[in-house]
């Protein structure tokens, strides 16, 4: 076997640099994509909270609106109920007494969505592998609106 | 040796006219993509959106004409043509601690405006993008045109049919 020279050796890692590239692009750490069969998904139903919202905000979510995280642009879930309440803050009367009044014009609004969540070490991602964590702020986007709500709960069904 | 003394790979092509063959397939392909996104991509659909400009004075009112452009005020994109706009009093929320509840009062001579625009889109499953800008109720959106300028809110959105 003859020996190999420079010229060939930039060569033969060519080669390996790009079938390492293609590896890497297709399992990767940041390929996140998996296949239903491959993991266990739970149907849950995520909660969440938008508070001093005005009423073009309330207007603009349905039932059946499909959820994206706003970032990524990924499939969260589907809307399947909302509930307003007037938004309400505390305000001390002459008497320095407190009371609960509605603030005129704005709103609470509670999203109930429609998911499937999986456990994945320490995370709870959705289907498409979007990050869920209670108590969180997570900007969400309708195919019209957007929404920087509180995550409050995932309810397991 | 897989290169030999003359350049050839494996005595028989010239490694420059394979580097050549391979930029050339590179290209072609690349090519090939784009004009294949751009025969992919949907017909554009005509929206209206409305844009709330808070607390101005007559004279931003005045400023304002039906049919002229609008633009992101920060990357100057062009987002749209003024289709129509209402003026509705400013409002201001207020403590009355008297009364120990929150008020809503009008403030003289302060007007929000109501900006309609008319703008074709490119609409997908998860955003409605006007000249490659997204368009959404909530959202923030600094918006310019001739004589005016002013930080605002979506606050409406239409979808007309597509072209």
């Amino acid at each position: 076997m003859r020996k190999l020279k420079l010229l060939d050796f930039i060569l033969l890692a060519a080669i390996a640099l790009i079938s390492i590239m293609i590896v890497v692009r297709k399992t990767g750490t940041n390929y996140q994509e998996y296949k239903a069969e491959d993991v266990k998904h739970q149907e849950v139903v995520i909660s969440y909270e938008l508070e001093n919202l005005r009423s073009f905000s309330i207007d603009s979510v349905h039932v059946g609106d499909k959820i994206f995280d706003e970032v990524s642009k990924k499939l969260i879930g589907t809307v399947k109920e909302i509930d307003v309440k007037e938004t309400e803050d505390y305000i001390f009367d002459n008497d320095g007494k407190a009371h609960k009044s509605p603030i005129p014009s704005y709103y609470t609004l509670y999203i109930k969505v429609d998911a499937k969540v999986r456990e994945d070490n320490e995370k709870i991602l959705t289907e498409s592998g979007v990050e869920l964590g209670l108590n969180s702020e997570h900007k969400i986007v309708t195919q019209t609106t957007f929404f920087n709500p509180i995550l409050l709960a995932i309810e397991y069904n | 040796m897989i290169i030999d003394k003359k350049g050839k790979l494996f005595g028989k092509v010239s490694i420059i006219d394979l580097l050549i063959i391979l930029v050339i397939i590179v290209i072609g392909i690349l090519a090939s993509k784009v004009l294949m996104s751009s025969n992919d991509s949907k017909a554009l659909d005509t929206i209206y959106y409305t844009v709330e400009f808070k607390e101005v004075n007559q004279d931003f009112i005045d400023e304002i004409k039906k049919d002229t452009p609008v633009f992101d005020a920060i990357k100057y994109k062009a987002i749209g043509r003024v289709d129509n706009y209402e003026v509705k009093p400013f409002t201001r929320i207020l403590k009355d601690h008297e009364e120990g509840a929150f008020r809503e009062v009008e403030v003289e001579d302060k007007y929000n405006v109501y900006l309609k625009v008319k703008a074709d889109a490119v609409l997908t499953e998860s955003t409605i993008s006007v000249n490659n800008y997204e368009i959404r109720i909530g959202k923030k959106v600094p918006i310019k045109g001739k004589g005016f300028i002013g930080e605002t809110y979506v606050t409406g959105l239409e979808i007309m049919e597509a072209k």
